[in-house]
């Protein structure tokens, strides 16, 4: 093996290695921007005790 | 002699720039490989993973909040009603009690002046007692005469009531009497107080 092959060989395994690196990063990179986008619902429960006031005004049969 | 001559050749060739060059190059590429491989790519991995954790941690800490916030609100409320929620339990009773529905009823009925010619119950099956919270009916069907003023009156009664109950449908129709041979004059005074007979789908709740 020459040093020219050496030196190609070299390259190849750093641009590899740059590559990957690259791609690991863009793959969390994208999993945060996708975190960012996804909304979560929150919803308010609200309790309606209107009917509360409207049962006050309810009597049994026995009253009526 | 040979061996000397070899010896500067070589000597002569790694001075040489081509291959000085080179061997720059093969050293920087594979030391800088590594140094990316375990220094830098570790170091970037892990400032972007928490970057990741913090958004999924804020997004929690928001959907916690909320939910924090909901029990509050809703205990608030369960504090300032806590007497008066019982009417709900009257109102939708855990159990059937069937016997209260058809009192109530059937009393109401008979109080506003009107004749039951047929009652009957449906859509409840007692042996049910799966306990899921979903809403439960029973079905009423009642056929009854009587007149127009005496109904709404008794649709204002059982709406009146604690215990809930829904008028799902109401069919009404004239009761015509064949018999009755009536007069201009009489049938003047027959139209508000003639006999109705009304079928009337009522619905009860439990849970």
């Amino acid at each position: 093996m020459n040093k020219k092959e050496v030196f190609y060989l070299s390259l190849t395994i750093f641009l590899t290695v740059v590559a990957w690196v690259i791609i690991e990063i863009y793959k969390i990179d994208v999993a945060i921007k996708m975190e960012k986008a996804v909304v979560v619902n929150n919803k308010k429960i609200n309790l309606d005790m209107s009917i509360i006031n409207e049962l006050k005004t309810k009597k049994d049969y026995d009253l009526q | 002699m040979t061996d000397h001559l070899n010896k500067e050749k070589i000597i002569l060739g790694l001075t040489k720039e081509k291959l000085r060059d080179y061997s720059y190059f093969i050293a920087f590429f594979l030391i800088f490989a590594f140094f990316i491989f375990f220094v830098i790519r570790p170091n970037l991995k892990s400032i972007f993973e928490a970057n990741l954790k913090i958004e999924k941690l804020k997004k929690e800490n928001n959907f916690y909040e909320y939910q924090i916030e909901n029990i509050v609100n809703i205990q608030e409320k369960f504090i300032k009603f806590r007497n008066d929620l019982s009417l709900i339990d009257n109102a939708i009773t855990s159990k059937p009690e069937v016997n209260q529905l058809i009192n109530d009823i059937t009393k109401t009925v008979q109080k506003n002046q009107f004749v039951i010619e047929n009652f009957s119950l449906s859509n409840l099956n007692l042996k049910d007692v799966s306990r899921n919270d979903a809403l439960k009916t029973i079905l009423f069907s009642l056929d009854i005469i009587g007149i127009f003023p005496d109904f709404v009156s008794l649709i204002n009664k059982v709406h009146q009531q604690k215990r809930l109950k829904l008028i799902k449908a109401a069919t009404i129709t004239k009761e015509v009497n064949k018999n009755l041979i009536i007069s201009t004059e009489s049938a003047q005074f027959s139209t508000n107080s003639s006999n109705l007979k009304i079928n009337l789908l009522i619905e009860g709740y439990y849970l």
